[in-house]
């Protein structure tokens, strides 16, 4: 079998402006923001949560309405005890509405206003276990985003080193041999970037931020646990809170046992002295 | 890119070449059968809870004489399994072992579940590994053998050692850590602003896979891309036995079977060893009883790999300084952190080296 081989000019020039080009779309800050995608932060969350409360709020109130339009028929026309609440009920259906209508920005506000809002009333702490659960989301995406902003860098850079060596086997081209084909340029490519990658994983800005990231994902994971331990609880199934309360129990019962059994050993062997 | 930027037809030509070979080596790869792990007999000779001791079966072919008479117990990682120790028949220091007379014990430590998450390392340096030693010395009727231990697991023997210096003969620590703060150490540095307790309190145990990507990302572009296009190159290639194939597969089955970390034991591990760096520094207690390595006065073989990026020679050679034996050997590998089980190299030397200097101190 033959690989096709190269003097290593234009063919190498144009797989290191295909590799710029794919990291330009895939991870660089800002390509994102180019191609009209959503961005992976937190007012998706708070967007999404905005949405459940408008669609939660309209039930409710077409409820209302319907026992109101109910009650009011058992009425004199006019006389309508509720008719006053009834109005109020589709100003306020109105507003829900409207607020679902506007659009992307009304929403936004709302959520974002939701999320400002102190928790309230008889879903207060699943209110704010969701919320809490929602801004770790949040705080992990963001360190997410920034930490693949770091490895598009590195591999931006890997291509800057690449395109040097080949600049210096061209330079020194008796003294080294050229790039003669892809699997080579392959090698070149991921030599260059543990180079890099080692000196970026050494520095301190790295080493915290992703430390940052993987303390985002733990607050997150426990927000989680959080929530579905509150599940949990209300089919009245165990929890992992519960079985560690088991686990400690009976690490101390093993641990009193053996010091016992080792008392009582001392015991016997002063009676058999 | 457009078909017509200079050097696409050329680029599209060895890429398609560059992808040929690797079709080629996938459909190599996909005949590949199981491989098996191990190659030396042994028997369960201890177990507690879900820690397993086993004894290899002496090589017949060793003539009494030539026997080492103190047995050697070795206590592998945490991390990963200890069959490393005896992956296959030319790649075994366990095999390389007994063929030269040595007695071999081996812990396994087993794989913690969610009920293990409350052991600690009082569990593991005073009771399982005290517990082994205790029946390897009942089984051989000796008083003090030979310990050896291999990286995280050199770190819990040196512990012991410290803590019961007289029930060892020699120690022999391989690719351990001791000095978790010097600048080649990535690991530590990564480590450093980790919220370890939240980290436990978040996953119990620490899970084997979270650990072995945190490896990979050690080296991101060889670990995860380029040894695999090396295989599927080396697949193509008709001199490639079939037996270099199953060394690789034989390898990801090792690195990547990883037991999950008991939860308590990590947090301890990471926070007293890797983040205050406590068994250097002198202030390391377990179980209340404080960990001076001074107390070590056996003979102490200390075996490190120059080209360790896990456990960097840096963070093994202050032992030399800080332990209390006046026979203090080291043996420098020229490999990696994993080569020095299973290079070629590391099967000439590495058993040779152990059972040469056991046997010069068996009748001391």
């Amino acid at each position: 079998m033959t690989e096709s081989k190269n003097d290593g000019s234009d063919w190498i020039q144009a797989w290191i402006q295909q590799q710029r080009e794919q990291l330009r779309r895939a991870g660089m800050p800002g390509a994102d923001a180019a191609s009209g995608e959503k961005s992976a932060g937190g007012p998706d969350q708070y967007r999404d949560l905005g949405m459940r409360w408008l669609e939660a709020g309209q039930a409710y109130l077409q409820g209302w309405q319907q026992f109101a339009q109910r009650s009011a028929g058992g009425s004199a026309a006019g006389e309508t005890p509720l008719k006053f609440g009834e109005e109020m009920l589709n100003a306020w259906q109105g507003t829900w509405a409207g607020a679902a209508s506007a659009g992307e920005g009304a929403t936004r506000q709302f959520a974002d206003l939701i999320s400002r809002l102190p928790a309230l009333g008889l879903a207060r702490e699943q209110t704010e276990a969701w919320r809490e659960l929602l801004a770790a989301q949040a705080e992990y995406q963001h360190l997410e985003q920034e930490l693949r902003t770091v490895w598009a860098k590195v591999q931006t850079e890997a291509l800057v080193m690449v395109e040097a060596a080949i600049r210096e086997r061209r330079a020194k081209q008796d003294a080294m041999p050229g790039i003669e084909d892809y699997r080579e340029l392959y090698n070149l490519w991921v030599e260059c970037g543990e180079k890099v990658f080692a000196q970026v994983a050494h520095s301190e800005s790295y080493c915290k931020l992703q430390a940052q990231l993987g303390n985002a994902a733990i607050r997150l994971k426990l927000r989680q646990q959080a929530v579905l331990e509150r599940a949990l609880k209300h089919f009245d199934l165990p929890t992992r809170s519960e079985l560690n309360t088991v686990h400690k129990q009976m690490r101390e019962l093993r641990e009193r046992v053996a010091t016992l059994e080792a008392q009582l050993a001392a015991a016997r062997g002063e009676e058999r002295s | 890119m457009s078909e017509s930027t200079p050097g696409s037809a050329e680029l599209a030509a060895v890429t398609n070449d560059f992808m040929r070979r690797m079709s080629q080596g996938l459909a190599a790869l996909a005949n590949a059968g199981d491989v098996t792990i191990g190659s030396s007999a042994k028997d369960a000779v201890f177990t507690e809870d879900k820690v397993t001791l086993y004894r290899y079966r002496p090589s017949e072919v060793v003539a009494p004489e030539n026997r080492v008479r103190t047995p050697l117990l070795i206590s592998y990682a945490l991390v990963n399994r200890p069959y490393m120790m005896d992956l296959q028949t030319d790649r075994s220091l366990i095999r390389g072992l007994l063929q030269r007379g040595v007695d071999v014990y081996l812990i396994d430590w087993g794989y913690p579940d969610g009920a293990d998450r409350y052991l600690a390392l009082e569990d593991y340096v005073l009771r399982y590994l005290p517990h082994c030693v205790d029946f390897v010395r009942q089984a051989s009727q000796q008083d003090r053998i030979n310990l050896l231990g291999v990286c995280q697991g050199g770190t819990m023997t040196l512990c012991y050692a410290a803590l019961h210096p007289q029930r060892l003969r020699n120690l022999i620590t391989m690719v351990t850590p001791v000095d978790f703060h010097t600048p080649e150490n990535l690991l530590t540095k990564w480590a450093k602003h980790v919220d370890v307790d939240a980290l436990v309190a978040a996953t119990g145990n620490v899970s084997g896979d979270a650990l072995n990507a945190l490896f990979v990302s050690l080296m991101p572009f060889r670990l995860n891309s380029q040894k695999y296009v090396d295989l599927l190159h080396q697949l193509n290639d008709p001199d490639t036995s079939g037996a270099a194939l199953e060394n690789f597969l034989r390898m990801e089955k090792w690195i990547f079977d990883s037991p999950d970390q008991a939860g308590e034991m990590f947090r301890q591990f990471l926070t007293l060893f890797v983040k205050q760096n406590r068994l250097k520094d002198g202030t390391l207690e377990v179980g209340g009883r404080k960990v001076d390595l001074k107390q070590i006065t056996m003979p102490l073989l200390n075996i490190y790999a120059m080209q360790d990026h896990l456990v960097p020679p840096s963070a093994s050679k202050p032992l030399g300084e800080l332990t209390g034996s006046s026979d203090y050997s080291t043996h420098e590998f020229q490999g990696g952190h994993i080569g020095i089980y299973v290079s070629g190299t590391a099967q000439r030397q590495i058993p040779d080296r152990i059972a040469g200097w056991l046997r010069e101190r068996d009748r001391s």
